[in-house]
């Protein structure tokens, strides 16, 4: 009995995305069915690593294998310019464009892609030596695009008629700021924004999209001259990465209805968050400034404090916080034990890293922290030894009734850590206890 | 000390019960989002899965959830588990499907692609009994419209 024929068509092409890609195609010629199943995948994966190329750099010993990967790119579009009636929702294209001949064949993907009404288009294209591949004069029309992603690409003199476009990510994308306001202009109705690591980038006006809810940046101005200026009443969301907000002009019309707000690697972080009165959720990864922090938007429900260095104190003034989350060095924090509302604490012990006085600190924390409904510790170690050997007595933390507790390791048992626990924590409760991949959930009375 | 567990029974269509702690049957996605919406009366139906799949799918599942268990070890559990019969094979598919257990579907789809690899056309045909409904002129059209990857 043939049973893999009769198998529903998606999961024959989950096994077929898990041929190399030649032994896909070879798969034609087993019956009519197979016949072109390898070419009629909804979302179409072209990605010359899968044919063994490197795309990090260009060695001629790949030529081959290049050679391989076009010639799929050829005949996979031969078969499925002719059979027009299998759907396709997105198209992935990920490869080092080397001649004229490829850079046609390139255009002539996209093409297929916009005409038949693809939702989901991702190119990330290089040229020899890592340079941008040059997308000039690309007509990017489409009444259904809903998703376009490019990198490592320059964009130069296209066109873009894109009503539909909800998410439009740029990442090392070589850009001028000409070009970038077409490019703006043609997609109206934009809900999410990405641009990364742009070059030649210095102008992002984002004054006539009005559903635009976020916006990432990382504009490297390292010299000045930057400018970024939104006006969304919708606007929710944002993310700046190696952000100097001393260096780059930044002008939003509505700071008030921002909730989310994202810092990685940003300078002067305190002034920044200044800016924003009503924020929901803060997250500040890998900020650095000199003594203290102190955060007291009024209506923080979440905090993460990630990487960041304040060698004092952190202060949190933000009475209706529920969440935070922390991973970092030994920084004291005041304010904890009076958030009323605060419901879950999540803390990452790296303790391998932390100096040896440590417990006296964690004791601390867990102290403040005690209100809270559920107190959750990452801990990233190999051995299972919550109480430091050296700490002889072990003081306990009342009060704390809730705990999720995960250690990342597959060695120890459950009852060792659980031991441990019931010395340091007598008023536990109920006790989520995770070891390595397996969970567990325990009641005490 | 108590350790809280909660059982679910799973029935499958040949009418047999497994009775499963609640912990493990959530692997399966669309038992976990029955959990989670609280549509579970005492039994779960489970329509597409006979018992002789499900004690296989439940032995994966358990071996799985086990406490410490090295990965060594789970990888030659694994590797015997797919060790079977076709027809298990594709009931397993189809079991993994339904009961939308990413993590197997994959090791399965994984070994089913495994059980392709290296082989020609003719001992592909041979090995899952695909009829080959070609005239011998069709099958040398389709070999010479693709005779780059036949090479």
């Amino acid at each position: 009995m043939d049973r893999i024929s009769n198998l529903p068509i998606e999961i024959i092409r989950e096994i077929q995305s898990r041929l190399p890609r030649i032994y896909a195609v070879k798969t034609s010629i087993l019956s009519k069915k197979w016949q072109r199943i390898w070419a009629s995948h909804p979302k179409i994966l072209l990605d010359e690593i899968d044919f063994g190329a490197d795309n990090s750099r260009y060695r001629a010993k790949d030529k081959p294998k290049r050679e391989a990967f076009l010639t799929y790119l050829i005949k996979s579009l031969e078969i499925r310019e002719r059979h027009k009636n299998c759907e396709v929702d997105e198209l992935f294209l990920r490869m080092i464009v080397d001649s004229d001949a490829d850079e046609l064949l390139v255009s002539k993907w996209i093409s297929f892609a916009l005409e038949n009404s693809i939702k989901r288009l991702c190119l990330s294209l290089q040229t020899i030596r890592r340079d941008h591949y040059h997308l000039y004069g690309v007509a990017f029309c489409s009444h259904k695009l809903v998703d376009l992603i490019l990198s490592d690409c320059k964009i130069k003199n296209c066109s873009f008629k894109l009503p539909a476009l909800k998410l439009l990510f740029l990442f090392v994308v070589r850009i001028e700021d000409d070009d970038f306001k077409d490019l703006i202009a043609g997609c109206p109705l934009i809900e999410q924004l990405r641009v990364q690591d742009t070059k030649k980038l210095r102008t992002i006006n984002l004054v006539s999209n009005p559903n635009l809810q976020f916006f990432g940046v990382h504009l490297p101005c390292p010299h000045g001259g930057g400018k970024i200026r939104i006006e969304s009443p919708n606007l929710h969301s944002l993310e700046f990465i190696s952000f100097n907000i001393h260096l780059c002009e930044l002008e939003i019309m509505s700071t008030t209805t921002v909730r989310k707000l994202t810092l990685l690697h940003a300078y002067d972080p305190e002034t920044f968050i200044e800016k924003f009165p009503l924020l929901d959720k803060l997250v500040l990864d890998t900020c650095g400034w000199s003594q203290k922090l102190h955060i007291s938007q009024p209506n923080l429900v979440s905090l993460v404090l990630k990487d960041s260095t304040v060698r004092r104190e952190v202060r949190i003034d933000s009475p209706k916080l529920k969440s935070l989350e922390y991973k970092g060095g030994l920084t004291d924090f005041t304010g904890i034990q009076d958030l009323q509302e605060l419901e879950f604490v999540l803390l990452y012990l790296d303790l391998l890293k932390l100096p040896d006085n440590w417990y006296s600190w964690f004791r601390d924390i867990l102290e403040s922290c005690a209100r809270s409904k559920t107190l959750s510790l990452i801990c990233d170690i190999q051995e299972v030894v919550l109480i430091p050997v050296k700490v002889t007595d072990i003081l306990p933390v009342n009060d704390i009734k809730n705990l999720e507790l995960e250690i990342k390791t597959r060695h120890g048992t459950f009852e060792v850590v659980i031991a441990e626990l019931i010395s340091m924590l007598p008023d536990l409760k109920t006790l989520s206890l995770t070891l390595g991949s397996t969970t567990k959930f325990f009641k005490f009375s | 000390m108590s350790s809280s567990t909660k059982f679910l029974t799973l029935k499958t269509n040949d009418k047999e019960e497994f009775v499963l702690d609640e912990a493990i049957a959530i692997r399966s996605q669309t038992i976990k989002n029955m959990v989670e919406d609280d549509c579970v009366s005492n039994v779960i139906p489970l329509p597409n899965v006979d018992s002789k799949t499900m004690i296989k799918v439940i032995e994966y599942w358990k071996k799985h959830s086990e406490e410490g268990i090295s990965k060594d070890k789970l990888m030659d559990f694994d590797k015997a588990f797919v060790k079977v019969d076709q027809s298990i094979l594709y009931a397993l598919i189809l079991a993994a499907n339904f009961l939308n257990d990413a993590e197997m579907l994959d090791m399965i789809c994984q070994e089913v692609a495994n059980r392709i690899k290296g082989k020609t056309p003719e001992e592909i045909r041979k090995e899952f009994n695909i009829e080959n409904d070609f005239t011998p002129e069709e099958e040398e059209e389709i070999r010479n419209e693709n005779v780059w990857a036949f090479e």
